[in-house]
């Protein structure tokens, strides 16, 4: 095993532990086998609480192997011992040797053994153990053996699959991959700050508050019955108001999640609905995972999408899919948070790796957008934001739906105009950047020579006939900006940066008062060089977008209207102390 | 696989090594793989996959269109000698095709050769075109629609022109385009390897008395 007479010492590990929702890990036992000399150590949580380290080697020399590590690195932080050196994470490499066709078993270990005609424990089996852990203490003598017996198991099934993975995996970058399982635990620990009082008067009310909602945001639309949405009337009010409003093959109307997000975007009136609409359907108050102290905490999931981008539960992530539920946020008395996002991260990512002379002139001028519409000779080379907001719009719908393969009726109807329009944009957008055009040939040709695209860190999407070219074209700027978060979590949570959440194309970050300009600075500087780093010296800005200093909240404009509403209906009942009607 | 360890006693916290106090003997000797690997230092560069897909497929030209310019359309006329020459073809008007016709073979269908000039243009995208463009006859008569033609890809060549045909007029005018529609790029090959792809590669050169287009002038198809 050439991979593994690279170090010393290769210990595959495993923990159980109990956590309730939100709330960091109580570590119950730790099973570490050493791979060389077949040594096993099973220890219970009394003495792993004794540990000032972990019971092994984890330096330079040795590598430490897990599957989903990220849980196993909560245990460490939670224990106070610090972090292995080397991490290899096998449900990491599994997901990326199997990334495009679909899973038959899932990507758990179960599904990774079965995928490499390992035995495995029966799903019931091993469901019943884990009950057992989430059950938690007190443990008798026996279920102390079984548990432990079950966690030994998981671990020589885990050594298993290293031995069977082996020649899949491409060492130098999956352990920078194991290096982000390492920050997610740090992150995950970290959680984001909520308003508690505020969530709590929300629960007790949410049945209430709904009811409310409707009448209040329906008033303007008048498409409720009840609590129903008559799709009906939705047909009527947008003929009444103009709104050319997408359509199924059916005919029926096309009242998906993603149709109200991107009709919100090109008619802003439509946005209260969409708000409405998630905020009825999709949101579960009670779901959201928050931690005794108060701070929302759930699995990041890292690598969970094809893009490799993290995919932690809507339900139970506080940036999930109703904004302004964000509002939530609050940072502890004496601290601030920051949220800190790259500029127009996708685009930037197209230009650099396409090369293409215009498209990183128009990157690195102030505004992309505008600039864009400029070259196309749209507008004149002194427009600015405002003298040219409708011209802007259009050119930016069409630079980012480029990106994943915007057709001419999609961007015909975003930009609420006729497919001539859409027509022009598109000739024009491969008149000024045609070397965009040429990449993208390319990277399509790619894809259908060798079955696959890669990342500049090994990420990697396999081909099928079945994949989307929209996917495909869209993989590398997606996947890419994936790496470029990942490092930027690296760098920033080793450098000392209290990463509370990692969110697409951004950091929410958090500190004293006193000090969080320096720390947005040091995680500017830490996504600066993680774009530098994956695109090859070419580097994208990350700006600050809003610094929340105690006891102001965090705002997200598209759920402004329905927080305040929120927030004036419960203090109107009582439901919040006075000094709240200001916050 | 290692021998399982089915009843292992419970380390003592106080005997375990802490591995940051250094290494054993034996560790001292086994080689560091730190420097090859990714897990402390900032320099990435090394491990880096390029995301250059250029190489991996050329475009091919396949097909020239020998036609007048679309009349909606900007077209760019290369101008310089060497994208450019005088020919003789047969011009089938009822199929709105021409054929080249072979120099050696000229003599034999003397009265159905027009001589044209073959210009190449560019269209939107790059995709290069042949446009013919009657040259006068021996008899040096001339029209306005040809002579119009010929100055436009003359005085015009090299920028984006848009050209009409103008009834009234009896000849071509021309719409000069606004904007600055970017500079072309010339095509990948040739002109003789556009001449090919035009009329070769179509069956459309007069090589021969054989060729089905001079049976069929001739009546014999």
């Amino acid at each position: 095993m050439a991979l593994l007479n690279l170090f010393q010492k290769i210990w595959v590990i495993d923990f159980e532990f109990h956590a309730l929702a939100g709330s960091l890990p109580l570590p119950i036992c730790l099973v570490a086998l050493e791979l060389h000399t077949g040594e096993v150590l099973r220890i219970w949580a009394d003495q792993l609480r004794e540990l000032v380290s972990p019971p092994f080697h984890a330096d330079k020399r040795c590598l430490v192997v897990t599957y989903f590590g990220s849980a196993e690195w909560s245990c460490f932080l939670e224990l106070g011992w610090p972090l292995p050196h080397h991490v290899l994470d096998l449900y990491a490499e599994f997901r990326l040797v199997s990334n495009g066709p679909p899973r038959p078993s899932g990507s758990g270990l179960l599904g990774a053994l079965v995928a490499y005609g390992l035995p495995a424990m029966g799903q019931p089996e091993k469901d019943a153990n884990r009950e057992l852990a989430v059950r938690g203490g007190p443990f008798d003598s026996k279920e102390r053996l079984r548990l432990l017996d079950y966690c030994e198991a998981d671990v020589r099934a885990t050594c298993a699959l290293l031995r069977a993975m082996e020649s899949d995996i491409d060492l130098p970058r999956a352990l920078l991959r194991g290096r982000y399982t390492k920050s997610v635990a740090r992150m995950e620990r970290a959680g984001v700050p909520l308003d508690v009082p505020m969530l709590e008067a929300m629960r007790l009310h949410w049945e209430r508050l709904k009811l409310a909602l409707i009448r209040e945001i329906d008033d303007g639309f008048r498409v409720y019955e009840g609590t129903t949405f008559k799709a009906g009337l939705w047909e009527q009010w947008c003929v009444d108001h103009n709104v050319p409003w997408p359509r199924l093959a059916s005919g029926r109307l096309a009242l998906d999640r993603d149709t109200f997000r991107a009709m919100a975007r090109t008619h802003p009136r439509v946005a209260p609905m969409k708000e409405l609409r998630s905020t009825l359907s999709e949101l579960r108050l009670e779901r959201l995972s928050v931690g005794q102290d108060g701070r929302n905490r759930c699995l990041l999931s890292p690598f969970g999408s094809t893009t490799g981008r993290n995919q932690p539960s809507s339900a139970k992530f506080v940036f999930g899919p109703s904004a302004w539920i964000r509002s939530l946020i609050k940072p502890s008395p004496g601290c601030a948070v920051a949220y800190v996002d790259w500029s127009q991260q996708e685009f930037g990512i197209a230009a650099a790796l396409s090369r293409d002379r215009n498209m990183k002139e128009a990157y690195r001028s102030s505004d992309p957008y505008l600039s864009f519409a400029c070259m196309a000779g749209a507008a004149p080379p002194d427009a600015t934001k405002k003298s040219h907001k409708l011209v802007r719009e259009k050119f930016k719908v069409c630079a980012l739906g480029v990106l994943f393969g915007m057709g001419v009726e999609l961007m015909a109807r975003r930009i609420d105009a006729g497919e001539a329009d859409a027509r022009y944009l598109l000739r024009e957008h491969k008149r000024v950047f045609p070397g965009f055009w040429r990449w993208r040939e390319a990277v399509l040709d790619t894809s259908d020579l060798e079955r696959g695209l890669t990342t500049a860190f090994g990420w990697s999407l396999r081909v099928t006939d079945t994949t989307r070219r929209t996917s495909i074209s869209n993989f590398p700027m997606q996947a890419n900006g994936a790496e470029m978060l990942r490092l930027a979590c690296i760098r920033a949570t080793e450098e000392g940066v209290k990463v509370c959440a990692p969110v697409h194309d951004a950091l929410l970050i958090e500190a004293p008062v006193d000090e969080i300009d320096a720390a947005v600075a040091r995680t500017k500087s830490a996504m600066r060089w993680a774009s530098t780093e994956v695109l090859s010296g070419f580097a994208l800005e990350a700006e600050a977008e809003q610094v929340v200093r105690y006891p102001a909240r965090y705002v997200d404009d598209r759920g402004r209207r329905v927080w305040q509403i929120i927030r004036e209906l419960l203090f109107r009942w009582g439901a919040l102390p006075p000094e709240e009607a200001c916050s | 696989m290692p021998k399982s360890t089915t009843t292992p006693p419970l380390p003592d916290p106080s005997n375990l090594p802490d591995p940051r106090e250094g290494s054993t003997q034996e560790e001292k000797t086994a080689p560091e793989p730190s420097p090859t690997l990714p897990s402390k230092t900032f320099d990435l560069s090394r491990f880096r996959i390029s995301q250059d897909y250029a190489s991996v497929a050329k475009k091919v030209l396949t097909s020239v269109p020998v036609r007048k310019p679309p009349k909606q359309m900007f077209v760019y006329v290369l101008p310089g000698e060497e994208w450019r020459a005088d020919v003789n073809i047969i011009e089938v008007k009822e199929d709105g095709e021409y054929y080249l016709v072979d120099p050696d073979i000229a003599p034999y269908v003397a009265s159905e050769l027009t001589p044209f000039t073959l210009v190449t243009y560019l269209l939107r995208g790059n995709s290069p075109a042949l446009w013919p463009i009657r040259l006068p006859g021996e008899d040096g008569k001339d029209n306005d629609w040809w002579a119009t033609a010929r100055d436009i890809a003359t005085r015009h060549a090299g920028s984006w022109v848009r050209v009409q045909s103008n009834m009234s007029l009896g000849g071509y005018e021309l719409f000069e385009a606004a904007g600055d529609l970017g500079e072309p790029e010339l095509p990948s090959v040739s002109f003789p390897e556009l001449l090919r792809l035009a009329f070769a590669q179509k069956k459309r050169i007069v090589d021969s008395l054989d060729h089905v287009v001079v049976r069929r002038l001739q009546g014999e198809v």
